[in-house]
């Protein structure tokens, strides 16, 4: 099972990188779209966790080029910025329905969010 | 002229009386035979018959001047009249036919042994003679056709008395009929005179007696002829008769003196005529020359003056009138005054006549007449009554000013009175006149309203300063004395009303400069009370909204630390190598973050602009969120009770909506540590204040502990908690915040009393309709 992290705050990125990788998720962290694009060719997330709002590329738009990818990757988006809901709202426009989780999230909620994922991938047979 | 007839009448009454009184005497003097009543002189006396006969004349006399009294007197003093006038006929029937009807004897009969002449009782010639005229003169006297008749015989009475007087004069018996006595004679002149006097209109008696020229010149010649020339004769005769002078001297002496004395009778009776026709002529060229000034006077006059009979003809119109009315004066005079009065005020004539005839004035009476055009005019009136020379009211003279300038004057400064009046109250604003001293002097009917009286007289001519605000009346006396010192301005202040209501008025003054000279001020005020609230709450909803942008912001800046640093303890909480101290410091550090992380999630929620409200059905909000805390409320033993109505919809953003419900259902939660009972029910109600508006109302019901009295004011405001060990104090001011949002309205009652403690919240929130209010109410009521 493999999460990639996305945000611009490293410090936040690479903590959860720790809590997942204790918990037995193989994670790794990507600190700003560009480069989370271009870790897909050595790493296929099965689910992405993304900040929304990042210098360049903004998280939506990031999300929505893995999922293009890889269709059957989960999304989960985490902000608590007021702008998030406008990009979200032209995120369902286009038929994305993906979970906004508010910061801070309260790390074993994170990790139970995550595991609910996973076992709905695995259960999908991948 | 009255005073003169009175006066006749009783010398008449007095002359008769003394007639009665002689016949009286005379007829006692018979009886008790003494010469001296029987008028016994110079050898003859009065007959008892001559006796009765003056008697039954002045008794016949003394009714006649009573006759109006009673009825039957008239009746009575003329049988006694024919009683004498047929006694003194018959009686000369007798001396000339020599006959004898016996009537000579029926007075005194025992008495003609004392008879000394030829016929016993009869009386003279002369005698019956003047008592038959005398009859006629007394069946005449009171009769107006035959008054002057009367006073003939009157006179021809006297005309006998004086001849039978000139016989004894002159020794002459023949005139005096020989037996006719000298007491006689005198009392028939005395019965000629009353006779005069007691007539009722006085031809005679007006020559002889009045006090005109003629008159006075008739009484000289008369007792001239009538005493003069007997004396002047007299003396002549006894001169001759003593052989003094001769007769041809004698009688030419006495012929020089006579003409002398005439002439100069004559001469100055004519110097007398003369000079009373000069006076008369002066007088009227007078009166004529006063008549003409007195006409131009009347004509020159601004004033109409009219004159009027007391049957309403009008008898003189001067040139005034003629303008005033538009008719010439002789197309009014001889016209009813009716000409120039209203029909509808015809009745006012009668009124003016009845006091004019009570001799009353009518004094600038105010009223309308009607010109020949039929226009009409305001005139004064002063009527007068005219006078005869009796003092009997004949006429009226009327004064009359035309005041039709004047009244329209009048009309037109109370027009504009009344315009101004009504501008004044129908002003929707609080319009008033304060002296420079502060007394009010003028307030319309919504200014009183505003200070809460309930009539004018509650304020007006009081203080003003009484009714401004303590804090403000300063200010408010200075601005008075200011505006009143000439300037204009404007004051904001408060103001208490009678009753205790303040309010805050905006005014803009201005100095009035009274009749007398005294500056006052003229104040339009306006009740901004409720703009001043509408400000306030604007800027307290702006200051808000900045505060929430700020909070949002940090809120913003502070998240992503927050997120490292709540991993970060994650990790460490879970890092093997700790000890146990260790380990709970940990866990500490990790709650106290929850707490911060709890704060800034709620001041997110705060500020959230933007995105479109949905239809929420509150009924299944609410019990979501009961699902949600029912794990908390078991732990805390607390048992629930719900009544909720399903299907009602508002409208609104959902997890704002979920954050109220949420936020009070915690307070409620933490209000009751130790169990309690949750009530909560959701119910429709009406709105009556804002046109029966459907509404919903949810409360949420708790037994909790209460909220104390000096914290009620302060549970909306931010930070304020009771709870320091894990409230935010965020709670309920984002609830007030929010609900405000959703155009409900909140409402809080809480008792902190042992053993019926407990707190009701109920928000009232409008059912689902197209458009959502941007302002709404927060009220809060406490019930202790």
């Amino acid at each position: 099972m493999r999460v990639l992290v996305i945000d611009d705050e490293k410090n936040l990125a690479d903590t959860l990188v720790w809590i997942l990788e204790r918990a037995g998720f193989e994670a790794t962290s990507a600190y700003d779209g560009e480069s989370a694009l271009q870790r897909l060719d050595t790493f296929q997330p099965d689910v992405v966790i993304s900040d929304v709002i990042m210098p360049g590329i903004n998280g939506i738009e990031v999300c929505t080029r893995i999922q293009a990818r890889f269709p059957k990757c989960h999304i989960l988006l985490f902000s608590g910025q007021t702008a998030t809901n406008e990009l979200l709202g032209e995120a369902r426009e286009h038929g994305l329905t993906w979970e906004l989780l508010a910061k801070p999230m309260d790390p074993d909620e994170l990790l139970a969010k995550v595991t609910t994922l996973a076992q709905k991938s695995e259960s999908a047979g991948v | 002229m009255r005073d003169q007839s009175l006066s006749r009448q009783v010398t008449a009454k007095y002359l008769s009386l003394l007639l009665v009184a002689g016949g009286a005497a005379v007829l006692a003097g018979w009886q008790f035979r003494i010469p001296l009543l029987k008028g016994e002189l110079l050898g003859s006396f009065v007959s008892p018959n001559a006796a009765a006969c003056f008697s039954l004349c002045g008794v016949s006399i003394l009714l006649q001047l009573r006759a109006e009294q009673k009825r039957w007197i008239h009746p009575v003093a003329l049988a006694l009249a024919g009683v004498v006038t047929l006694f003194a006929a018959a009686t000369c029937l007798e001396h000339w036919f020599k006959l004898d009807f016996g009537i000579d004897r029926l007075l005194m009969s025992h008495r003609l042994e004392d008879w000394t002449l030829p016929t016993p009782g009869r009386f003279a010639v002369n005698t019956c003679v003047a008592f038959t005229f005398a009859g006629l003169s007394l069946l005449l006297l009171r009769r107006d056709k035959g008054a002057p008749i009367s006073e003939v015989f009157a006179g021809l009475v006297l005309l006998v008395g004086y001849q039978s007087l000139l016989g004894y004069t002159y020794s002459a018996a023949v005139l005096y009929a020989r037996v006719m006595a000298l007491v006689t004679i005198l009392l028939f002149l005395v019965l000629g005179v009353a006779l005069l006097c007691a007539s009722s209109r006085h031809y005679l008696g007006d020559i002889l007696f009045s006090s005109t020229a003629g008159a006075v010149a008739s009484r000289r010649m008369l007792a001239a002829i009538v005493l003069l020339l007997p004396s002047l004769n007299f003396i002549e005769l006894w001169a001759e008769r003593r052989g003094y002078v001769s007769l041809g001297s004698g009688t030419a002496l006495a012929t020089i003196i006579a003409s002398g004395v005439f002439a100069m009778m004559a001469l100055h009776t004519a110097a007398m005529l003369n000079e009373t026709d000069r006076r008369r002529l002066d007088t009227e060229r007078e009166r004529a020359r006063a008549g003409g000034l007195l006409a131009a006077i009347v004509d020159s006059s601004d004033d109409a003056i009219i004159s009027k009979n007391l049957n309403g003809v009008i008898t003189s119109w001067n040139k005034s009138a003629e303008r005033l009315f538009g008719y010439k004066a002789e197309e009014a005079i001889g016209q009813h005054i009716t000409l120039i009065i209203p029909r509808e005020r015809w009745e006012e004539e009668n009124t003016i006549i009845g006091r004019l005839r009570r001799g009353e004035r009518v004094d600038h009476f105010e009223t309308v007449r009607m010109r020949k055009d039929g226009s009409r005019l305001y005139l004064s009136l002063t009527i007068s009554p005219v006078r005869d020379a009796a003092g009997i009211v004949i006429g009226a003279s009327k004064v009359a000013r035309d005041i039709t300038d004047r009244k329209e004057a009048e009309r037109a400064v109370r027009a504009s009175e009344e315009r101004f009046r009504a501008i004044v109250e129908t002003t929707p604003e609080c319009v008033k006149l304060v002296a420079a001293d502060g007394t009010l002097q003028h307030m319309n009917s919504l200014g009183l309203a505003m200070v809460e009286a309930d009539s004018a007289e509650m304020v007006v001519g009081k203080n003003v300063y009484d009714l401004i605000a303590p804090e403000h009346r300063e200010r408010f006396r200075e601005f008075n004395e200011r505006i009143c010192g000439g300037e204009r301005g404007s004051l904001e202040f408060d103001i208490v009303g009678l009753h205790g209501t303040r309010r805050h008025m905006e005014t803009h003054a201005a100095p009035l400069q009274n009749a007398d000279g005294t500056v006052v001020q003229l104040a339009v005020a306006r009740d901004v009370s409720e703009r001043r609230r509408t400000d306030e709450r604007l800027r307290k909803t702006e200051k808000m909204a900045a505060a929430g942008q700020l909070a949002a912001s940090l809120a913003h800046e502070i998240n992503n630390p927050l997120s490292s640093v709540t991993n970060a303890l994650y990790l460490l909480q879970h890092h093997s190598e700790m000890d146990g101290r260790s380990r709970d410091l940990v866990k500490l550090a990790a709650g106290e973050l929850a707490r911060m992380a709890r704060i800034v999630k709620q001041s997110l929620a705060y500020y959230r602009p933007g995105n479109i409200p949905q239809d929420v059905d509150l009924g299944a909000m609410v019990e979501e969120s009961l699902q949600v805390f029912s794990g908390k409320l078991e732990r805390a033993g607390i048992r629930v009770g719900k009544k909720i109505l399903p299907g009602y919809c508002v409208v609104g953003f959902s997890d704002e909506i979920r954050q109220i419900i949420d936020n009070i259902l915690l307070n409620a939660v933490e209000a009751m540590p130790d169990g309690g009972k949750l009530q909560v029910s959701l119910r429709p109600h009406h709105d009556w204040r804002q046109g029966k508006r459907r509404r919903v109302r949810l409360t949420i019901a708790d037994s909790g502990s209460g909220i104390s009295k000096e914290n009620r004011a302060k549970i909306f405001e931010p930070f304020f908690t009771t709870k320091p060990e894990k409230g935010t104090g965020l709670g309920l001011w984002v609830v007030r915040g929010l609900v405000a949002k959703h155009d409900c309205s909140i409402r809080v009652r809480s008792s902190d009393r042992d053993g019926s403690s407990g707190t009701v919240i109920s928000i009232s929130w409008p059912l689902a309709t197209p458009t959502l209010a941007r302002t709404a109410k927060v009220e809060t009521r406490m019930v202790v």
